[in-house]
């Protein structure tokens, strides 16, 4: 156990570097940050001199190193417009995406786990092909026309329920079903087969050969062995979460990180948005590790081999 | 029985495919008006059947006039191009990677499988975004790197797969008679992962065409004006206070397409693969 925890460390420590590397190598070598920042009639004494005091003018290495040590210490540059510190910024917008995703994860969840055990109980059943099909339907949605029909809907049509901004309960109505609608069909439809495994299984049948009440066989036998899957699920759709995060953001102009990036990004904010990008990956990161040792945890039978082979 | 409903849904999944594709092929003369024609005497008409609405505009028009199903209907041609495109890119990427990983193991499959990590631990759609903003926008550019930010779900799954064949008698076999690496993959493992590939490939078409709208409805994807779903979505957005169709359409026209797609390639991985059912879609969770 004590094993594995090190060698996913050291792994998900690879990880943060890869990520370091393509981010750096994108917005420093794929693009250019100096052309973008000047006007296009820039003589290039101006491109040198900017390039000075960015500090781009050395070496790629050495700027990579720089910029290593500097996010490990959390430092990722000023923001080039407000000269804010960009972890500042980020930090500042960080409560309101957690706030989002807490909420869509709860939505999300809420709506799925119940139908997916449901319609594992009842398969084949009516609910459970109304399931199915909602679930197909709801894949094939694009979340940010959602979120646009929503606010048509509850803020225009109804005025009901505020179209953008955060701030009361009611502001957050919109976007966390917006986003939780994101996240359910699919773990609804692995909620679903994760059941449908562990019913299968020859406890459940003994268990139900000696009589044991349908209640306590899926709550406490059935329910409980299913836990193994669900948790893998969560974890795995934290980064599918963030990147609907970063869509239900933009769509109902919620003061978060992601929204915060997409701006940076069309601004070539590339402090920000070096910053976002690694910080939002790292939380992925994280969440998989977490998820990674929860799952050895639940299940003593995975170890190393086993779990990677 | 079962079954027999999961043909319907690739039946139905087909027809509208098909329908996409009829529309993309055939949009010059299904077309009831120019794309690109405006008329300011005619912006904003509503659908038909709300007050003020006519036929000769049947989802009525945009602030500059332009007719909204005509665009729709060439907004097919954007979206069915650039998810098929993408897909191809990413697919030939993944699989690439996917069957050396596989086939030869060590520091090539070390090397691979970080990166697939590394990839898979990137919100994707900032990655794809920061990518275009600094590549810049363009339909060639989006392409590229929907294509190469998309590699990493193929290469997952094509490398367990190769791995699994590796080991089996007739690669063996193929290796024992002398055969040269490239040919046993080309020859003898690769088309054993075509049904899984194809069933793949057809379900991301789906989620590129999703990516591929969300871009452009940020305006970092296919520029004005050239009608494409996601910017017609994007401009929409701007009058969905006070004109609701001009973002309702585009939008469904893109939730029907996609959910055609994933019914088709769904059905299509029950008919070649029934066993498969569960990997794949563990899969496609990324």
């Amino acid at each position: 156990m004590q094993v594995y925890v090190v060698h996913r460390l050291f792994q998900a420590l690879f990880v943060c570097l890869g990520i370091s590397l393509i981010t750096f190598l994108l917005l420093h070598v794929v693009g250019n940050p100096v052309l973008l920042l000047l006007p296009q009639d820039a003589s290039d004494a101006d491109v040198a001199l900017l390039k000075e005091k960015l500090g781009l003018a050395r070496p790629l290495w050495a700027q990579y190193l720089s910029f290593l040590s500097d996010a490990a210490r959390g430092d990722f540059g000023q923001s080039l417009f407000t000269q804010e510190s960009a972890l500042g910024l980020i930090l500042e917008r960080m409560p309101a995406t957690l706030e989002l995703t807490l909420a869509g994860m709860i939505v999300g969840l809420g709506i799925a786990i119940p139908l997916g055990v449901i319609s594992a109980i009842r398969r084949g059943s009516l609910t459970d092909r109304l399931c199915t099909v909602g679930a197909v339907a709801g894949q094939a949605m694009p979340i940010f026309w959602l979120g646009i029909m929503l606010i048509i809907l509850f803020a225009v049509k109804f005025r009901v329920l505020p179209a953008s901004g955060r701030g009361t309960l009611w502001h957050l109505i919109l976007p966390a079903i917006t986003l939780g609608a994101y996240l359910a069909p699919l773990t609804m439809r692995l909620t679903r087969s994760g059941m449908l495994d562990v019913l299968t299984q020859d406890y459940i049948r003994t268990a139900r050969a000696k009589g044991v009440a349908e209640r306590v066989l899926l709550f406490k036998h059935a329910l409980r062995n299913a836990a193994i899957p669900i948790v893998t699920i969560l974890g795995v759709q934290f980064g599918r979460l963030l990147g609907g995060a970063v869509v239900t953001e933009t769509v109902f102009a919620w003061p978060g990180v992601a929204s915060l990036a997409v701006k940076a990004i069309r601004t070539y904010d590339y402090p920000v948005v070096q910053g976002a990008v690694v910080l939002l990956a790292l939380l992925i990161v994280v969440a998989n590790l977490l998820t990674d040792i929860a799952i050895t945890y639940l299940d003593p039978r995975i170890r190393l081999g086993k779990a990677h082979g | 029985m079962g079954s027999l409903r999961r043909l319907r849904f690739l039946a139905v999944g087909a027809s509208i495919v098909l329908l996409a594709v009829l529309c993309a092929v055939l949009a010059p003369w299904l077309a009831p008006h120019d794309p690109y024609l405006q008329a300011v005497s005619v912006r904003l008409i509503p659908p038909v059947w709300d007050a003020g609405g006519t036929w000769r505009h049947p989802l009525g028009t945009d602030p500059l006039g332009r007719d909204l199903l005509s665009r729709i209907i060439y907004g097919a041609q954007v979206s069915i191009s650039a998810g098929a495109l993408a897909v191809l890119v990413a697919m030939t990427l993944g699989v690439l990677m996917g069957l050396l990983a596989g086939y030869y193991g060590g520091g090539v499959d070390a090397i691979i499988s970080n990166l697939v990590n590394v990839m898979l631990a990137f919100p994707f759609l900032l990655l794809a975004l920061a990518a275009i903003a600094v590549v810049g926008p363009s339909f060639g550019n989006m392409i590229v790197v929907l294509g190469v930010t998309g590699w990493p779900v193929y290469t997952r799954v094509v490398r367990a797969e190769t791995l699994k064949y590796r080991e089996r008698e007739f690669v063996q076999a193929a290796r024992a008679l002398g055969l040269g690496s490239s040919r046993i993959i080309w020859a003898h493992v690769l088309p054993n992962l075509v049904n899984t590939i194809i069933v793949m490939a057809s379900l991301e078409v789906a989620r590129m065409i999703i990516l591929e709208s969300f871009l452009s409805f940020l305006g970092l994807g296919i520029q004005p004006p050239i009608p494409s779903w996601g910017a017609m979505l994007g401009e929409g957005r701007v009058y969905m206070l006070t004109h609701w169709w001009l973002a309702a359409f585009p939008g469904l026209a893109i939730f029907v397409t996609t959910l055609g797609i994933n019914l088709f390639g769904d059905g299509l991985r029950d008919v070649l693969d029934p066993h498969r059912v569960l990997t794949a879609a563990a899969a496609r969770t990324e």
